[in-house]
């Protein structure tokens, strides 16, 4: 991954203008509050897991623009219960948007969003957000080299990501060819995306932004994938000792997958806003595949104390298979609801997220305080439902956070 | 009959007259707030509440002919910031999720200054008025304005408007939303950008919340021609606009 940035020293060179480089720095402290949920069916206690709590997190995020070269360093640290700590030095973005031959060019590693929606974004083909984060991060980019042509009215962008790369251990490092289509139909904005690699073979999907009036908006998004990827546990369909010596978990592809999404706001001219989506991800766990995973921890854990059967074997399976709870979305179907307020200083928002398949509930509740460069957020997240959805089974059922951002320059 | 006809005739024509009138006097006034038809102006918004600074923040602005404007958020709390303003169609683009987001003109006005003014700089395109009457404002003899927005999409859609009958000159309007509430008085400032005598700062006093006032001041305001692909929403995720 550092080759492309190597790459484009050369171009940041050329590119230097001191008068004209701009610069910014945002510095973050986020102490945060995990409470664990022993009721979880993949619950392993701390001193088999060795988990640690992150207790806070510190950001220094480093932005520079000169002459179309733009980069964004992070560097992060993050302090565990036991006084551990880590640091990372993430280089998000540096690339190069440039004319050749009159032609709109960009080289270089940067974020490429092309999602429709809030909670979800079936159409983020060439990277996508995790937008269960209580607080987001900033997002790594994708080394790419891309093609951008302008009409009155539209738009196409032609993008190779990943290069030099093949078939590689994430998706997201896999080498793709990507295209995206805009035009603006009047009030609606259309866009079609398609995307071809060897392991998804080809992903073509369409979306839809329309404002009504000077309220109300609706959105809509669909993405057929002809492959798939989800991570099996196939001791869910095996009888006899349900333990595994190795990782029990592989990954299974499957055919013909949809994500798709609806949704709308209102804004209200005060500052209110309500936001309602509803989406569907054939990528995310069935119920029935969930029961399955539950009732298999289930039996792993009837095991413990046994004769003859080590307690680490037991945990270590159950804790390979709470890995089914880092998906993008955790059931199939999902709703969101969300109602904000934009004030002067002030600026709350409440959402729910539901699984109405298990009638798991995500709720979570955010404060906003701006003073000139200082921005204060506190967000309160609870995980609930009843005690089998799927959204009680996470490692955590409450999680407190407070930020302090802070814009040095 | 032929002289009822007659009159009616002179009344129309008069009328005829004092429209093109007034779209004259906003044409001027317009040109004491732009120095040409493409231009980027560089602007510094300060927020007071109770007299007390709260807040300062930057902003690039690009506008082309065909109520096309581009406002880039210069902030360090706002930095990759971007609005696109398009007739009455607006599209913002943020740091965070670098995708640019159709957005509805109530969408438009959050924030604490509104993108409305510091995008909009004229008044000619966007409204129709009829000429109220004559008032001295600070001492200056002004005729009164009022004009109404013949577009969607405007931020006000009524304003009061008092030009100073010797030149045009902007020197104060109250700005009013669709409910039909007096939402902003303006008060312009008349000054010196580089060798040109021209609105230097504009003075918002929000008459909803009272205790907050906005100063919008010009910074830097030159003729600058852009290309059109850069009003175009989806080059918002290209970074290559020079200052």
């Amino acid at each position: 991954m550092t080759r492309y940035p190597l790459a484009l020293l050369p171009c940041l060179l050329c590119c230097w203008h001191p008068a004209t480089a701009e610069w910014n720095a945002q510095l973050r402290l986020m102490p945060e509050y995990h409470r664990v949920n022993k009721e979880s069916a993949f619950f392993v206690p701390t001193e088999i897991s060795g988990f640690e709590k992150r207790e806070s997190r510190q950001e220094l995020e480093l932005g520079y623009r000169n002459g179309g070269v733009n980069g964004q360093l992070l560097l992060r640290n993050e302090a565990y219960s036991g006084g551990r700590s880590q640091n990372h030095t993430l280089l998000n973005e540096l690339y190069w948007d440039t004319q050749v031959l009159e032609q709109e060019i960009t080289l270089g590693k940067k974020v490429m969003g092309w999602g429709v929606g809030f909670g979800f974004r079936p159409l983020d083909v060439i990277q996508r957000e995790d937008r269960r984060r209580l607080y987001p991060v900033p997002q790594e980019g994708i080394p790419l080299l891309a093609w951008q042509g302008f009409s009155d009215t539209g738009a196409a962008t032609l993008v190779f990501a990943n290069p030099t790369h093949g078939e590689e251990e994430q998706i997201r490092e896999d080498a793709s060819l990507a295209l995206k289509v805009y035009r603006i139909a009047g009030e609606a904005d259309l866009h079609g995306v398609a995307r071809l690699s060897k392991r998804q073979q080809w992903e073509i999907g369409a979306g839809i932004s329309r404002v009504l009036d000077d309220r109300f908006e609706w959105h809509g998004s669909l993405l057929y994938q002809r492959h798939y990827q989800r991570l099996i546990n196939p001791l869910t369909e095996r009888g006899g000792i349900p333990l595994a010596t190795s990782d029990p978990l592989r990954m299974e592809t499957s055919h013909d997958g949809i994500k798709a999404l609806i949704g709308g706001s209102f804004t209200a001219p005060d500052g209110w806003s309500l936001l309602g989506e509803a989406w569907y991800d054939d990528q995310a766990y069935s119920r029935d595949e969930w029961k399955s995973l539950f009732a298999l921890s289930g039996r792993q854990r009837a095991l413990l104390g046994q004769a003859g059967i080590p307690d680490e074997a037991v945990y270590s399976n159950i804790a390979a298979s709470s890995r089914y709870l880092q998906g993008e979305n955790l059931l199939r179907w999902n709703g969101l609801a969300r109602l904000a307020y934009e004030g002067e200083r002030f600026k709350p928002y409440l959402d729910l997220l539901y699984t109405p398949e298990d009638n798991g509930r995500v709720l979570t509740l955010n404060l906003e305080y701006e003073y000139d460069r200082h921005r204060f957020d506190f967000a309160l997240r609870h995980y609930g439902g009843p005690a089998n959805a799927v959204y009680r089974q996470l490692p955590e059922q409450w999680v407190a956070l407070l930020v302090w951002q802070w814009g040095i320059k | 009959m032929f002289k009822r006809v007659l009159i009616c005739w002179l009344l129309t024509s008069q009328m005829a007259v004092a429209d093109d009138e007034i779209a004259n006097w906003l044409r001027q006034a317009d040109g004491f707030r732009l120095p040409g038809d493409e231009v980027q102006v560089e602007t510094e918004i300060r927020l007071f509440k109770k007299g007390e600074l709260e807040k300062t923040r930057e902003y690039t602005v690009f506008t082309k002919p065909g109520r096309r404007s581009l406002v880039l958020f210069r902030s360090p709390n706002e930095a990759g910031q971007k609005m696109l303003l398009l007739d009455d169609k607006f599209w913002i683009i943020l740091p965070s999720s670098r995708r640019p987001v159709r957005i509805t003109a109530s969408q438009k006005l959050l924030g604490e200054a509104s993108s409305g003014d510091i995008a909009t700089l004229t008044w000619s395109e966007d409204y129709n008025g009829i000429l109220k009457g004559e008032e001295e404002v600070d001492g200056v003899p002004c005729r009164v304005l009022e004009l109404h927005a013949t577009r969607k999409g405007v931020t006000y859609e009524a304003i009061e408007l008092y030009l100073a009958q010797q030149d045009n000159r902007p020197v104060m309007a109250n700005l009013f939303v669709a409910s039909g509430k007096l939402a902003k008085v303006a008060h312009f400032e008349m000054g010196e950008l580089n060798g040109r005598r021209q609105v230097v700062a504009m003075k918002l006093v929000d008459r909803i919340q009272t205790a907050r006032i906005t100063e919008i001041r010009y910074l830097d305001m030159h003729p600058h021609a852009t290309p059109d692909k850069l009003y175009n929403p989806a080059y918002l995720i290209r970074n290559d606009i020079s200052r």
